[in-house]
């Protein structure tokens, strides 16, 4: 059984409107395979926990540093370069978080780099992108 | 017996018309469903009612002059078609039914 589509004139049945026609608008109804609707599922939720359970590497560095020295030799003070190693270290997102890392690795981390490692971990801990 | 259908509870969702579509947004599960004509027309007509898609056809031959496309198949009736619009918001988890 087809229905017809209506006609969109109503009359009005209040006696004071009288002869003026209200118009319904037209709702296009689509086939019935025609859907009607997409959906937006949610991206997969980045869970509390999960930031902080990224881990941010401090790698071991070595610094060259002068210092003064007497040479055996001529008694003179001289300078001479050394090389020291600065000993790296790992922490958690937790870790850093709470602020139990040194202050030259906090330097260090809050130096980091899109596109170093840990830069990403340490950007999810303070919110930015 | 024939079928029924109702919205989910309103305070599960949140409905917004924009100007061609509308956005339901469904807070149980966070999906965003964007909506098209007939389907927010639809969603109001039924309110909180349990309704058939006859009674559903009824309400919005009042509000609204429903109209078929052009190239539809000239057996389609306009409470077949509302079935199956419902029928998709059955299986989206947004619409209620009872046989």
């Amino acid at each position: 059984m087809n229905e017809q589509p209506q006609n969109d004139a109503n009359q009005s049945s209040d006696p004071k409107n009288a002869g003026i026609v209200t118009r319904r608008r037209a709702l296009m109804m689509g086939a019935v395979t025609a859907s009607a609707v997409i959906s937006i599922k949610p991206a997969l939720a980045q869970s509390a926990g999960s930031a902080l359970n990224c881990s941010i590497t401090v790698p071991t560095r070595s610094e060259t540093r002068s210092r003064s020295v007497i040479d055996p030799v001529s008694q003179q003070v001289v300078s001479e370069e050394y090389s020291v190693s600065l000993p790296g270290g790992t922490y958690s997102g937790e870790q850093v978080r709470k602020g139990y890392v040194p202050t030259d690795h906090m330097n260090y981390i809050r130096g980091l780099k899109r596109g170093q490692s840990g830069f990403t971990c340490f950007a999810s801990i303070v919110g930015r992108h | 017996m024939v079928a029924r259908y109702q919205m989910i509870d309103s305070a599960d969702y949140k409905l917004q018309a924009l100007d061609a579509i509308s956005i339901l947004f469904h807070r149980t599960s966070g999906t965003t469903h964007i909506v098209a004509d007939p389907m927010p027309q639809i969603i109001e007509v039924m309110g909180s009612d349990c309704l058939s898609a006859a009674e559903i056809e009824q309400r919005l031959q009042k509000l609204y002059a429903m109209e078929l496309p052009q190239d539809t198949e000239e057996t389609e009736t306009f409470e077949q078609i509302i079935t199956a619009r419902l029928e998709e918001f059955v299986a989206l988890g947004l619409v209620q039914k009872t046989n």
